[in-house]
């Protein structure tokens, strides 16, 4: 029955390759957004609940930043730039009190920017929704390859994501920014005792994140609704890649971000009726068997 | 009478209402203080999500009912007395939704409710209601289960929008018609995964198949509710190629469906029936509409094809600067079979009104040409006769062409089949 056909999928090359390609689709955007998610925990020690909001006002910032001059290369910049600049003034004005604050407050403070950035959303763009459309430049027939279909959007999305992954994961290893923010992340007592300004590693790098959830809204929002409200709908995922992936770690939301996009790519198949539940299996089995996740580092 | 007094009433209310306490110590009648009553503007209670995903439900929703209102107090109120509206926002919440209504009957003291929430908190909602004895008009929650299931149903709450059963009977008829002429017997469906999507998609394929037995369902497709990414099930959809598709999408999910799967060039290869493509939610949201899709009419401004609805419309777009909804449409009914029933029970007494609501027909924008009424079914508290039509899209406006109509006795005749299969009747 159903699971006969994930074994004609898995013996077809047709269906591997596009059910695969649509797992890196999915898991691209969820990716940016994990990543930010990720590196803010692994920096800060803050749990960013109001992540998904970021998400959101890339996606609007793109509504109106291409509505307003048409180029989406131009979009793409600025509108992950702008949700970047307003975490690293999200993090001054509010993120920096609750540093040394319970788990409990920083929960408090993020869900009430949910609400705000939400309704803020409302009042600047209307509470209907709406749709970006994909760019004209993209508008043409999907690619095929290997027997498959593969829109040239996505492939700008698979593109755009790997480049980023690559550009982060060189940036945190090999760069003396990067070398600032792991020591930041051990010890920023010691960080600050050797005359680095931690307040400015700290804005950096929440603005990194937000930046990075952005760049998934602004990516994601031509294919998408946007309305106010939808960062719920990436939120709860971005943290499941975090934790299967090991809090802190950009190499472990990268592949748990794909690995949650090759999950529901053939569990669709497979198991139709339960797809979405696939994703939570694969969590559960990595919370028991790894607790850290996949990449995550030992407790000191 | 009333009329008078609603045109004197103006100058003496203050007067009347200062001394109507003294007056009735004093004199020791109860007399004034029904006077008093009668002018007491009449209170309704509108609850809905305005905020998050869900808000074009409760705004597009409060603006159908709101301009029916003020119409109505443009006329001098209702039996004499001006209505006025207390505005809740449930946030989609259930227990929060269950509290505002509790208050509606208990602190704010409403003469009734509307209820414009989505099927989850509407269920609760009933159980308020019942439990209040409190009339409830259900404007939004369109699943059969509400009113046609014979367990829980209640003698206290009245839908004035849409129901499920008859939308997929009517998309089931027309989609056998289609089928059959041009032999499309592999059938697969991707609906929201609640009740009003596994309901209307079930019914649908029980129609479709009582209309042409060859057809076989190859898969199914539960995405969740507002999930934002069809991506997986797009493709999976091309790979298991069935002839066509039905979905019970409907807002921002079916916009992002259609956007995404036109990146694949998904309808050049499968035919797809969508019962929610056209409603200017969502065609009003797409870049390019893509042509050539089977649509039920949520809410189009020639569905019915009449003046009242064309003006019904248009006053909406004047007013608001914006089209209107199916939502708006079903809040208008509302408000239009309260005004009817009242004045027809000559009071807002409970069950006088509920005596005067079962079977009434009335003139609505909404009702099916050439008498367009819609008439409240007395033994379920649904609406029926209204305008109910399918339809083929075109990238521009009026962005529906080929609309057709099925006859209510066909619609009716089904819609047993349906209940009888789900062991209602």
């Amino acid at each position: 029955m159903e699971l006969m056909k994930l074994f004609e999928c898995l013996g077809s090359l047709s269906c591997l390759t596009t059910q695969i390609t649509s797992a890196l689709i999915l898991g691209m955007v969820l990716f940016l957004v994990a990543s930010g998610l990720s590196l803010i925990f692994g920096v800060l020690g803050v749990l960013n609940f109001a992540h998904g909001s970021l998400y959101m006002l890339g996606a609007y910032f793109t509504y109106t930043l291409l509505g307003a001059h048409g180029n989406f290369g131009v979009t793409v910049i600025l509108a992950s730039m702008g949700v970047g600049v307003f975490g690293v003034i999200f993090e001054r004005l509010f993120i920096k009190r609750i540093y040394a604050s319970p788990l409990l407050y920083q929960l408090l403070l993020c869900y009430a920017f949910i609400l705000i950035l939400d309704d803020l959303v409302k009042l600047v763009w209307g509470y209907e929704f709406k749709n970006i459309g994909v760019p004209d430049s993209f508008r043409r027939p999907p690619l095929h390859f290997l027997g498959s279909f593969m829109p040239s959007y996505y492939l700008f999305i698979i593109i755009v994501g790997g480049i980023v992954a690559l550009t982060l994961w060189l940036v945190l290893s090999r760069s003396k920014f990067g070398k600032i923010i792991r020591a930041t992340a051990h010890s920023s007592e010691m960080v600050g005792a050797l005359g680095i300004n931690v307040n400015l590693v700290y804005a950096g790098v929440f603005g990194l994140g937000s930046m990075l959830a952005g760049l998934g809204g602004v990516l994601a929002g031509p294919v998408r609704s946007i309305y106010p409200g939808m960062g719920a709908s990436v939120i709860i995922e971005s943290f499941i890649v975090v934790v299967i992936g090991g809090l802190g770690s950009i190499g472990g939301a990268f592949i748990g971000a794909i690995l949650i996009g090759l999950m529901r790519s053939f569990g669709i198949i497979g198991f139709p009726l339960i797809e979405e539940s696939f994703v939570f299996i694969l969590m559960a089995v990595v919370l028991i068997f790894r607790p850290r996740g996949l990449f995550g580092k030992k407790e000191a | 009478m009333n009329e008078d007094d609603a045109k004197r009433g103006m100058t003496r209310r203050d007067f009347i209402k200062a001394s109507a306490g003294a007056a009735a110590l004093s004199i020791g009648t109860l007399a004034p203080f029904s006077k008093v009553f009668s002018e007491q503007p009449i209170k309704i209670g509108f609850v809905s999500i305005f905020s998050g995903r869900m808000a074009m439900l409760g705004e597009t929703g409060y603006n159908g009912f709101i301009m029916a209102v003020e119409e109505l107090n443009a006329k001098g109120g209702l039996l004499g007395r001006k209505i006025e509206v207390l505005r809740r926002d449930s946030k989609g919440v259930i227990e929060e939704a269950i509290r505002i209504v509790r208050d509606f009957v208990t602190k704010d003291k409403v003469d009734l409710i509307f209820d414009q929430s989505s099927s989850r908190e509407a269920f609760a909602i009933r159980e308020v209601s019942k439990d209040q004895k409190k009339l409830t008009f259900v404007t939004a929650s369109e699943t059969a289960e509400l009113t046609g299931n014979p367990k829980g149903w209640s003698h206290y709450s009245f839908r004035t929008g849409d129901q499920d059963v008859h939308n997929s009977v009517v998309a089931g008829i027309y989609a056998s018609q289609i089928a059959k002429a041009n032999k499309w017997t592999k059938w697969g469906s991707i609906s929201p995964d609640y009740a009003y999507g596994r309901d209307f998609t079930d019914a649908f394929f029980t129609i479709l198949q009582m209309q042409y037995p060859e057809v076989k369902i190859v898969g199914q497709m539960w995405p969740k509710l507002f999930e934002p990414d069809y991506t997986s099930h797009i493709t999976a959809a091309l790979n298991a190629k069935p002839d066509a598709m039905f979905s019970a999408f409907w807002g921002g999910d079916c916009a992002s469906f259609l956007e995404q799967a036109q990146m694949y060039g998904f309808f050049d290869q499968i035919k797809y029936f969508g019962n929610g493509i056209a409603d200017y939610t969502v065609l009003k949201a797409l870049k390019k509409v893509p042509a050539g899709l089977y649509t039920g009419s949520r809410y189009l401004r020639n569905v019915p094809d009449t003046k009242e609805n064309h003006e019904f419309c248009d006053k909406y777009q004047k007013k608001f600067g914006d089209l209107p909804t199916h939502w708006s449409q079903e809040c208008y009914t509302g408000v239009l079979f309260m005004e009817a029933a009242a004045k027809k029970a000559g009071t807002l007494e409970t069950e006088a009104m509920i005596k005067a609501l079962e079977g009434l027909a009335i003139r609505a924008p909404w009702g099916t040409p050439p008498k367009g009424t819609v008439t409240m079914r007395a033994k379920d508290h649904t609406p029926i006769y209204y305008s109910e039509a399918w339809g083929v899209t075109i990238s521009n406006p009026p962005y529906v062409k080929d609309i057709e109509y099925i006859d209510w006795d066909t619609i009716l005749k089904y819609e047993d089949l349906v209940y009888k299969k789900r062991g209602w009747m």
